[in-house]
């Protein structure tokens, strides 16, 4: 099944090397959106079917932890898996992430990291 | 203080080299020094402490340094150009904090604010950096990496 990703950074070159990283894991990806802080990628979870998101903490407007609290309080997209992306190396914030229910790729970040994110999740990409 | 200036150089060097492939030196040939800076960026932060990451880069690389990012042929718009600077100074203070203030304190990192010095006037902070390092790039450019903490408040809080 291709997964239909959201890839949200308030950084327009991130976002590209986002996309261009997913290409070289050789998972089949489908529709591809992106947004540059969290309240539009929250518009866009209400137009369109998102199968996992990728996304920046540091954001204007709605940074990513905003982002992740309102989407699991959102019935319709609480189980949304969300990979966090950033810079962030607070072991405390990246532990409250994943209690969160997150998975955490740091930037600067290798194909591999995504790999291993993208096929830990469950129930996406069971067969590897 | 030796110990972030080692650190700041390292961070440098690691997001210079895995975002923009450019590799680095920490010896800037002394034929580079008279190269014009050409784009500066500031990031802010804040938390337990607060400060601001200065990155100026000397020579023409700002072209290279997104083509390189994005994987392209052709030197993207200016625009893209400006913020593929600002992402890797981003980077290198993500990853420099922990070395400020600690694995364990969480800090808030500013938008990257990205001048083109062929065209605007520097907005270097305004003291003494609390850590500075160097780094060539490349075959001929060089960059220059500054940290600036700002004193406690006198109510000792450091987040705004």
């Amino acid at each position: 099944m291709a997964l239909n990703v959201l890839v949200v950074d308030d950084s327009a070159v991130m976002r590209k090397m986002i996309i261009k990283t997913l290409t070289l894991i050789q998972t089949p990806f489908g529709e591809v959106h992106e947004a540059s802080n969290g309240a539009e990628a929250l518009g866009v979870l209400e137009a369109h079917r998102v199968d996992v998101a990728l996304v920046d903490l540091n954001m204007p407007v709605m940074d990513g932890e905003e982002f992740l609290d309102r989407v699991r309080r959102d019935p319709g997209h609480a189980d949304l898996p969300v990979i966090i992306v950033s810079t962030e190396s607070s072991e405390a914030r990246i532990a409250a992430l994943k209690r969160k229910g997150a998975w955490f790729v740091h930037k600067p970040f290798s194909p591999e990291a995504f790999r291993q994110a993208i096929q830990s999740i469950p129930g996406v990409f069971q067969n590897g | 203080m030796g110990d972030l200036t080692e650190r700041l150089q390292e961070t440098g060097a690691l997001a210079f080299e895995e975002l923009a492939f450019v590799y680095t030196d920490r010896e800037v040939p002394a034929e580079r020094r008279a190269i014009p800076a050409t784009a500066e960026v500031r990031v802010g932060f804040r938390g337990p402490m607060s400060g601001e990451l200065l990155v100026r880069v000397h020579g023409e690389l700002l072209a290279t340094l997104a083509t390189n990012m994005l994987g392209e042929v052709e030197p993207p718009a200016d625009r893209l150009q400006r913020d593929a600077l600002g992402e890797i100074a981003n980077v290198i203070c993500g990853n420099l904090l922990p070395a400020v203030g600690g694995a364990s304190n969480v800090f808030r990192l500013d938008a990257p604010a990205v001048r083109d010095l062929r065209r605007e006037a520097s907005s270097a902070p305004s003291g003494r950096p609390m850590a500075r390092a160097e780094l060539a790039l490349g075959d001929d450019g060089w960059a220059e990496l500054e940290l600036y903490v700002e004193p406690p408040s006198a109510d000792g809080g450091g987040e705004r």
